[in-house]
């Protein structure tokens, strides 16, 4: 396994565990995806190799489900991915003018990354917290009630964080 | 875990486990007429007796926790709040239909729910209730958590299956039924989680007080409706099946703000159709809505107030569904955006007459595709003309949203 060899040896046993339990390797894909873009930052051609050679599929195979979903990435994302509801009740509840807040504060367009790489802004569809619109997603967290303020507070934090990190500007 | 069993929770496993037989179980949810709480109402009992006699082992229960329906969030709030009756449930579905293994397939924005039931899933098996041997009889039954990497045709049940299995997830037409034929070719039965908690009650407490609880005939129990839009209380309430549109909105949920007028509402998520205010004293079952051509669905209720645009909400719908099309059929993969792009202009005030009959030609198309996701979001579309092409007309006339300042 000339890509999976490569992984940390923890991170190895963990995924070889989750597949074992499972019925069929296949099964474990999203999971297996899950972790390898959390090391690699996102579903890099690399990782794709390391995650088919795991669950013994092709890396077509593999492309078909890396391509489907919301929460695989196949391209570059940022340190932290901000998925914003658009769907209907959001819609009524001001999803637009916070998005644009949101999108100018980063100075990015919908689907961009930060030049500093720490934020990417994408549009999600209903999450499923409609009694606490409007909603969005930061790093798979949910935050609900959103308002300017709650979003600059959210930002500032995530920003703040980064730059207390060994290693960071 | 406590909290549920001094309810009475896991009594009905401990009445059925050992002591019925499988048959008596689908027998008595037949008799219960427990009908799908997923969207569809199909009748439970039905579903299970689809597993073959004489069918192949080992067989599976997938529990559907993907609700993605905009405007729908009861599963959310079930997970949270009592995690354990979705696996007494599916335990009691597995001992009907002689499934040794289940997956609750969970959405990625309930990871939290997720892991609640991984839990749970713990304690519950630490407790004799799951796993090998469940209450020292020769009954093993496992539950996993699946999580799903998100997208809305997860929570077709074909599609679902495909997805666990790490397929790529475009739904399959039956025949053959999952229930024949399922995950890796095994019969599997699909549920949503919420018809998986009306089981335990419907053991423990018998097939007529489970009717009793309706104020319907055709549809019993009780049903989690959501409410959100322009409302006071957004909120999901448990209420009798049957209970009237305008109790939900007006008494559980608050009625309007001030100065909010009811204009329509979706009953059931997206992919139903508009009701008017002549339709409030609807009483919310399967029966009722079917009776005045609409569908119950997940039974979401979204409303929508007279300063709300019906062409924008229909347009904000309809790019939903374009965006979530898993792209396997022509009529929804090229049929939605179409239809996407003739609502656009409408709204920005491009609109031209001739698009009111080319929006229902397309409409009609939908009805063609593979599944019923097309179907669903035609649903939406053709309520707007048939109940508001008014304003539709008025987009075109003014060349401009008139509902805009």
């Amino acid at each position: 396994m000339a890509y999976a060899d490569l992984l940390p040896g923890e991170m190895r046993r963990k995924l070889a565990q989750k597949i074992a339990e499972s019925e069929t390797a296949r099964e474990q894909a999203i999971d297996v995806m899950t972790i390898l873009q959390g090391h690699f930052g996102y579903m890099s051609d690399e990782a794709m190799l390391a995650a088919s050679e795991l669950l013994a599929m092709t890396p077509l195979e593999l492309e078909e489900l890396a391509t489907f979903y919301n929460f695989i990435y196949r391209q570059p994302v940022g340190e932290h991915v901000i998925h914003v509801c658009d769907s209907a009740i959001c819609w009524m509840h001001g999803h637009e003018s916070l998005l644009d807040h949101l999108l100018s504060r980063l100075e990015i367009r919908l689907g961009e990354t930060t030049e500093d790489g720490l934020f990417t802004v994408l549009p999600v569809c209903c999450l499923g917290y409609c009694d606490h619109a409007p909603a969005m997603l930061v790093d798979r967290r949910i935050h609900g009630e959103l308002t300017r303020e709650k979003i600059d507070r959210i930002l500032t934090k995530l920003i703040e964080d980064s730059h207390s990190l060994p290693g960071r500007k | 875990m406590e909290e549920y069993r001094q309810s009475g929770g896991y009594k009905a496993l401990s009445l059925v486990v050992g002591k019925w037989t499988g048959k008596d179980v689908c027998a008595e949810v037949q008799k219960a007429n427990l009908r799908g709480r997923g969207g569809a109402g199909f009748p439970t009992g039905l579903k299970w007796l689809g597993v073959p006699q004489e069918g192949a082992y080992p067989r599976y229960i997938a529990a559907n926790c993907d609700e993605m329906e905009p405007g729908t969030f009861k599963d959310r709030i079930l997970v949270h709040a009592d995690p354990h009756m979705i696996l007494e449930g599916m335990v009691l579905s597995a001992y009907a239909t002689g499934a040794e293994k289940g997956f609750i397939f969970v959405r990625p924005s309930y990871e939290s729910g997720a892991r609640i039931l991984e839990r749970e899933i713990q304690r519950a098996r630490d407790a004799g209730y799951l796993g090998r041997n469940i209450l020292g009889t020769d009954f093993s039954f496992h539950i996993v958590v699946h999580r799903s990497g998100g997208r809305y045709i997860c929570g077709e049940a074909t599609a679902l299956l495909k997805a666990l299995q790490g397929n790529r997830p475009n739904p399959i037409r039956p025949p053959p039924y999952p229930t024949v034929k399922g995950l890796w070719g095994r019969p599997t039965v699909v549920n949503n989680i919420e018809t998986m908690a009306n089981v335990p009650h419907i053991l423990r407490n018998g097939a007529e007080w489970y009717q009793g609880l309706s104020r319907s005939s055709g549809s019993p129990g009780t049903k989690l409706f959501c409410v959100s839009g322009r409302v006071n209380r957004p909120g999901c309430f448990e209420l009798p099946m049957g209970t009237t549109l305008r109790e939900i909105i007006e008494e559980h949920a608050g009625g309007l703000p001030p100065g909010c007028q009811f204009k329509a509402c979706l009953p059931g998520g997206a992919s139903t159709r508009f009701l008017t205010s002549e339709h409030l004293d609807v009483a919310m079952d399967f029966e009722s809505l079917a009776a005045i051509g609409h569908r119950m669905g997940t039974a979401a209720i979204i409303v929508f107030d007279h300063k709300t645009c019906l062409v924008e909400v229909t347009l904000n719908l309809t790019r939903f569904f374009a965006r979530e099309s898993c792209g396997w059929c022509t009529p929804c993969r090229e049929g939605l955006p179409y239809l996407g792009d003739l609502l656009r202009r409408i709204e920005a005030g491009e609109g031209e007459e001739e698009f009111i009959p080319m929006i229902r030609t397309m409409c009609g198309h939908l009805w063609n595709a593979y599944c019923a996701l097309a179907p669903g979001a035609a649903s939406p579309v053709e309520s707007l003309l048939t109940n508001f092409e008014d304003e539709v007309r008025e987009h075109i006339r003014q060349r401009k949203c008139p509902c805009k300042a």
